[in-house]
């Protein structure tokens, strides 16, 4: 954390190096996260590139105690990711609806369990993602997302027995094809 | 507690969190939550593997370096989202305001802001040295500035120089590094050179490791400031070296210094010019002991010494008039004063160095 103190120190002095090495470390993340919520891989480099043009303006917000400078980075990156939709003015959270197929698109492997995490909501693949992928732990999950600690257990627990209700339904119709 | 209860507790014990005694008793006999555990992990691994198969190959390059830091916000789009009172007051708010101010905008929208004006403040908050520029230098190193500033504990050093205007900000290359006393210059001075960008009006904060922050507070001028128009003579009681210097021996240029300089007080304080090959002179309006006398008239230092002419030429005059100077030659400005930062060479180029009288060794 203490790193974190003094990147962002660093970023806020306008160091360019220091945010050229912030961008290095977690551009690829964050783009890999936010293509989970926007859909194609054009739209998430878009949404990244935004992200970092705005701290980088605007350096404001971050506060160590609420978690790390990679967490703070990826709420951001959340948010911009809904304005995006917004701009798109279509709804995001529709199963099976075009952003998540279009996510599933140009990934280089395919399994089940990918196929029935395309197929959850929005918000639970960004919850798994967040969780599963990048390792937030769950009060930077509650910082990034906005929500309550409790809630964060809840929806985590939701969005894994989704995640598994589909696994396994598909799972059988492969089994019953056979 | 049956397996419906537990469920949610499989969660949270897989994300390693704290659960229940009696939720722990429950999991530990249940084979259903057991089951419903290893799922959550088999579905765990297989996202990251799929993110890892997923990962793009290279990182794109930065589309941030083109932005330009902002500190003003679009107030007007601001102001139809959160409007708060009347609006048609507050419109006439704004052109009672405008029509106060309209000569004011009008002149100001002429300008384009053509200098750089700025400080370079210690961690102690006291400035360290000030200077003017081209906001747009084109790397003359002219402009470039650079200082050592003793403390009790140790030198900092910097060099800075302005690369050039962006937007409203001023983008600055430094080089700064902390000597803690004793240690050697080789490692600071191969300290890489970082780049910031500076909005006027907020105080740029460069990290230096062991030392603290220098800050470096600045503004655009649209016409050359007055106090570097009319500022040809450094105040009564002060001297100032400003680039370039260069030294003369006979008919013999030893060296010329092209970046930094600085004012002193004329009776507390001694400025030294420095070479490698050389040595150092050191030059005090004030008496020193086993110095030899010489003249300084404007921008000039002449002085004799083992029998040979010198002459020393600034870039700007160093006092109004003329005055007696005293020059003492040392093999090392720490021979001179050990609070100095000492004889840190590179490349044999000239450099300069400022010190208190009561702290020249001769004086004791």
């Amino acid at each position: 954390m203490a790193d974190d103190r003094d990147q962002w120190e660093r970023i806020r002095g306008r160091d360019a190096s220091a945010f050229e090495a912030f961008y290095r470390d977690n551009a690829g993340r964050l783009c890999a996260y936010l293509g989970q919520i926007v859909g194609s891989p054009q739209a998430a480099e878009d949404v990244m590139q935004e992200t970092f043009t705005q701290i980088w303006k605007s350096p404001n917000g971050f506060r160590p105690e609420l978690g790390s400078l990679r967490a703070y980075v990826f709420g951001i990156g959340r948010k911009r990711a809904a304005e995006w939709w917004r701009r798109q003015s279509r709804v995001p959270d529709v199963r099976g609806g075009e952003g998540q197929h279009e996510s599933a698109e140009g990934r280089a492997s395919f399994s089940a369990v990918s196929d029935a995490f395309s197929r959850l909501a929005q918000e639970q693949r960004s919850l798994l993602w967040l969780r599963e992928v990048e390792g937030q732990s769950y009060a930077e999950l509650a910082v990034i997302l906005q929500i309550p600690l409790g809630t964060v257990k809840s929806r985590l627990f939701a969005a894994r027995e989704e995640l598994r209700r589909i696994w396994r339904s598909s799972s059988d119709a492969a089994r019953s094809m056979k | 507690m049956n397996c419906a209860e537990a469920a949610e507790c499989v969660s949270a014990l897989f994300d390693g969190e704290s659960i229940s005694r009696e939720a722990a008793a429950h999991l530990s006999a249940c084979e259903q939550c057991r089951v419903r555990l290893n799922e959550y992990a088999e579905m765990g691994a297989e996202l990251r593997r799929v993110a890892n198969a997923a990962s793009p190959q290279g990182i794109p390059e930065g589309r941030w370096r083109l932005a330009e830091p902002a500190a003003a916000t679009n107030w007007l789009t601001k102001w139809r989202g959160t409007m708060r009172i009347p609006r048609f007051a507050f419109a006439l708010m704004v052109l009672s305001l405008l029509a106060l101010s309209t000569g004011l905008f009008l002149t100001r929208a002429k300008e384009t802001p053509r200098w750089f004006q700025y400080e370079v403040l210690g961690r102690d908050g006291k400035m360290i040295m000030g200077g003017t520029t081209p906001a747009n230098p084109g790397g003359n190193p002219y402009y470039d500035g650079g200082a050592e500033m003793p403390y009790a504990d140790g030198t900092v050093w910097f060099h800075i120089r302005m690369l050039g205007q962006i937007g409203e900000t001023e983008k600055i290359a430094a080089r700064a590094g902390w000597l803690p006393r004793g240690e050697k210059w080789e490692r600071v001075r191969n300290m890489p050179e970082r780049e910031f960008l500076y909005s006027p009006g907020d105080n740029l904060k460069i990290p230096v490791d062991g030392y603290g922050n220098l800050e470096i507070k600045g503004h655009f001028e649209s016409t050359l400031p007055e106090n570097v128009r009319m500022g040809l003579y450094p105040e009564d009681g002060k001297l100032r070296i400003d680039p370039p210097v260069i030294l003369v021996r006979e008919k013999e240029m030893l060296g010329k210094f092209d970046n930094g300089g600085g004012q002193l007080s004329q009776d507390k304080s001694y400025f030294a010019y420095g070479e490698q090959s050389e040595g150092w002179y050191v030059f005090s309006a004030k008496p020193i002991a086993g110095a030899v006398e010489g003249t300084l008239t404007m921008n000039q230092i002449e002085f004799k010494l083992d029998g040979r002419q010198y002459f020393l030429f600034t870039g700007d005059p160093i006092l109004f008039g003329n005055v007696k100077i005293w020059v003492k030659h040392y093999a090392s400005i720490r021979d001179a004063d050990p609070t100095s930062a000492g004889d840190g060479w590179q490349e044999n180029i000239p450099r300069l160095a400022f010190g208190e009288l009561e702290n020249l060794a001769v004086e004791k």
